[in-house]
């Protein structure tokens, strides 16, 4: 098909003439896009403008539609591109310092990046219950082993919970997780809370 | 996994914040929830399938690298959204210039949907509204999508696909009208 | 170097990374080059210069070997011990290799501890 055909399809005339209690159906899509403000009472209160617009409106719902529908479709194909993009961006992750872990046997240099110990952090914080960590950072010198580091976080919290005794059970978890995983020695942590996330309606 | 559930209802502005602290793992969560949308977005604006998960990919690295410029972590996806068309653009930019007459297109003219008797209305006015989009112009169905999906303004989209207003104008309403003849086709 | 040694260290890394891949606690080897390295590997792999499964480093230098690897790790498992294990694991299969008896230092470095 000759993608041309559509255009005879819209004459000019009607492109450009035709009007809606006196606007052009552009001049409601403009109205509609920038949120009906501020407010136009002769386009608010004529009928066939406010049709005209709910199907502007509705043919805008209509595309977003389409694209999520058509997403849908194709899972795998997703899977592709999604696992090829994090193979390259891990390839040029700063890894941050190197974290000793000891050996006895000298020829064994052990350790663990900086940034993999900031993800323990993270999903450590995530699963203590009722916050969702934010940025997070080790402060102290974590190559030395022995020195003493702090941890310095943000994090969203559930609504509804006790800020402090939360806290303290995200600390604990995060104390008991590094013990058990590095041999870091940790000092403070301290834990900014930036945000509130809505609690999620449990299932009866 | 439970630390996966956590991030799974996490805000944008949560995983784009993690994200900017070099969580990969956050990263991964937003690619999931916004990329499919957004290859399609791409596919449709190409007019082509092919080049879509090429395009995605490379956007959404580049916004990895670029995380440090994100100036509020809320607004993660429509700046990711941006850089998906960003990336589009240059590839319809060179199609231009290696195929001047670019207008072939694998958009060989969907079939109408079937008679509106026979299934829900929504539903088939999705499909005509869809379908609908595929039988535009290239250059009217860019314009749609610059303005509707990515929400463009006007001096965006002729800055972008490198048009006066005035023709960018003149390609959204007649895009506008024949979506909405299409739609109400099926009402 | 001699390019029969160059095989035998490759064949020594391909081996390597097969052993590091089955010790308990690991789900994953990592490329140990940097990432310029790492971009021309991706172009020799591409002209199989060098095999893909190539991905614990040996690094001959002035009578000194340098054995690098890069793993991810499963949360589930103490991080410190599976490091451990891996850096033991793989002396133990270098020294029955016998491919090298210089002097040596085996480097194991914990990239990433996965949800797995």
């Amino acid at each position: 098909m000759n993608s041309n055909d559509h255009l005879d399809d819209v004459p000019d005339a009607k492109v450009h003439g035709e009007l809606i209690d006196g606007r052009t159906i552009e001049e409601l899509a403009d109205y509609v896009a920038a949120g009906r403000t501020p407010a136009d009472p002769a386009i608010d209160s004529s009928p066939a403008s406010r049709q005209a617009m709910a199907n502007l409106a509705r043919l805008t719902e209509l595309t977003a539609a389409g694209l999520v529908r058509q997403a849908r479709e194709e899972p795998s194909r997703d899977e592709a591109w999604i696992s090829a993009l994090l193979s390259s961006i891990r390839l040029e992750l700063d890894e941050g310092r190197d974290i000793p872990i000891s050996h006895p046997d000298p020829v064994l240099r052990l350790t663990l990046s900086e940034s993999a110990v900031r993800g323990l952090i993270r999903r450590l914080g995530d699963t203590a219950g009722g916050i969702v960590v934010g940025r997070c950072s080790l402060d102290g010198d974590v190559s030395d082993p022995g020195a003493l580091i702090r941890i310095e976080m943000t994090c969203a919290i559930r609504f509804g919970l006790p800020i402090e005794p939360t806290l303290e059970v995200v600390r604990e978890h995060i104390r008991s997780g590094l013990a058990r995983h590095t041999e870091l020695a940790v000092g403070a942590i301290d834990i900014t809370v930036d945000d509130v996330y809505p609690a999620k309606e449990e299932p009866r | 996994m439970e630390a996966d559930d956590a991030l799974l209802d996490a805000a944008d502005a949560t995983l784009a914040s993690r994200a900017v602290d070099g969580d990969v793992v956050a990263f991964e969560r937003l690619a999931r929830r916004h990329g499919p949308l957004m290859r399609v977005y791409a596919a449709k604006l190409l007019g082509s399938d092919a080049e879509s998960d090429d395009v995605v990919q490379e956007a959404f690295l580049t916004g990895w690298r670029r995380l440090g410029d994100l100036d509020s972590p809320a607004l993660i996806r429509p700046w990711l959204l941006r850089i998906v068309t960003n990336k589009a653009i240059d590839r319809l930019r060179v199609r231009r210039f290696h195929e001047p007459f670019d207008e072939a297109g694998d958009h060989a003219g969907a079939p109408r949907a079937e008679s509106p008797e026979r299934v829900v209305v929504a539903r088939l006015q999705l499909d005509a509204v869809w379908q609908a989009l595929d039988r535009l112009p290239d250059d009217q169905r860019r314009c749609w999508l610059l303005r509707e999906t990515a929400g463009y303004s006007y001096q965006e989209i002729a800055d972008a696909l490198e048009l006066p207003v005035s023709t960018v104008r003149g390609l959204l309403a007649r895009a506008r009208l024949f979506l909405l003849r299409e739609m109400e086709a099926w009402r | 170097m001699s390019e029969r040694a160059e095989r035998a260290d490759e064949h020594l890394s391909i081996q390597l990374t097969e052993i590091i891949r089955s010790v308990p606690g690991v789900t994953g080897v990592f490329r140990s080059t940097s990432l310029v390295e790492a971009a021309a590997d991706v172009v020799a792999a591409g002209l199989s210069l060098r095999s893909p499964g190539a991905l614990v480093d040996i690094d001959r230098a002035e009578g000194f070997v340098t054995v690098r690897a890069h793993i991810a790790t499963s949360v589930q498992d103490t991080t410190a011990d599976v490091v451990r294990r891996v850096g033991e694991t793989v002396k133990a299969a270098v020294e029955a290799g016998g491919t090298i008896r210089t002097p040596m230092a085996v480097n194991v470095a914990v990239r990433v501890i996965e949800d797995r």
